[in-house]
């Protein structure tokens, strides 16, 4: 699409979608079979790490880790305001799969902000000009 | 859930991810996606052996 390098109206918009949506941005710049596979992937790991009672983590100024882990489990999106919503973010510690689950859904924003890179970069043309993949 | 099944399914998902947004011909991807995911499950168990006699 966008050739230039630097950053359009179009593109920025491309990359808020991108954000909401794990996968969005690449079907949104015709990499379809990369979409899928991200959407399966940072989805995957999310869903499994609420399945596992892990939730996520929240903002806690008794822990300032927590600011990070609640930064980079933003990243996955959407998804974050909806488990948020539902009331299925604080997870069960008592569990045995909640140390896991809590993992798997910040892996899943944090691999969905490399997601926005990529997006970035093939956006731009800084990356894959002539890959379909 | 088992320990084992967690573990590979998580390593599979984000082999995957890494895979796709590494390398951009098809078949490097999968070659690569492949090797992490091996390397992930093996070093995880390999870990775990390791800390096997440490009493936390």
């Amino acid at each position: 699409m966008d050739n230039s390098g630097s950053l359009t109206p179009r593109l920025g918009a491309i990359l808020v979608l991108a954000w909401l949506v794990p996968g969005a941005g690449h079907a949104l710049l015709n990499r379809r079979g990369r979409a899928a596979v991200l959407a399966l992937g940072i989805l995957g790991l999310f869903i499994l790490g609420l399945v596992l009672h892990g939730g996520m983590y929240a903002p806690d100024a008794a822990e300032p880790l927590t600011y990070l882990g609640a930064a980079g489990t933003l990243g996955v999106g959407a998804g974050y305001f909806v488990v948020e919503y539902v009331g299925l973010a604080t997870g069960h510690p008592t569990e045995r799969g909640f140390e896991y689950g809590r993992t798997f859904t910040l892996i899943a924003g944090l691999l969905n902000i490399l997601a926005l890179l990529d997006v970035y970069d093939l956006g731009t043309g800084r990356k894959g000009a002539t890959q379909a993949a | 859930m088992s320990h084992l099944l967690i573990l590979t399914v998580g390593a599979a998902l984000i082999s995957m991810v890494f895979a796709v947004l590494s390398q951009d011909a098809p078949r490097a991807q999968v070659r690569y996606g492949l090797k992490l995911f091996g390397l992930f499950v093996v070093l995880s168990i390999l870990a775990g052996w390791l800390m096997y006699p440490f009493p936390l």
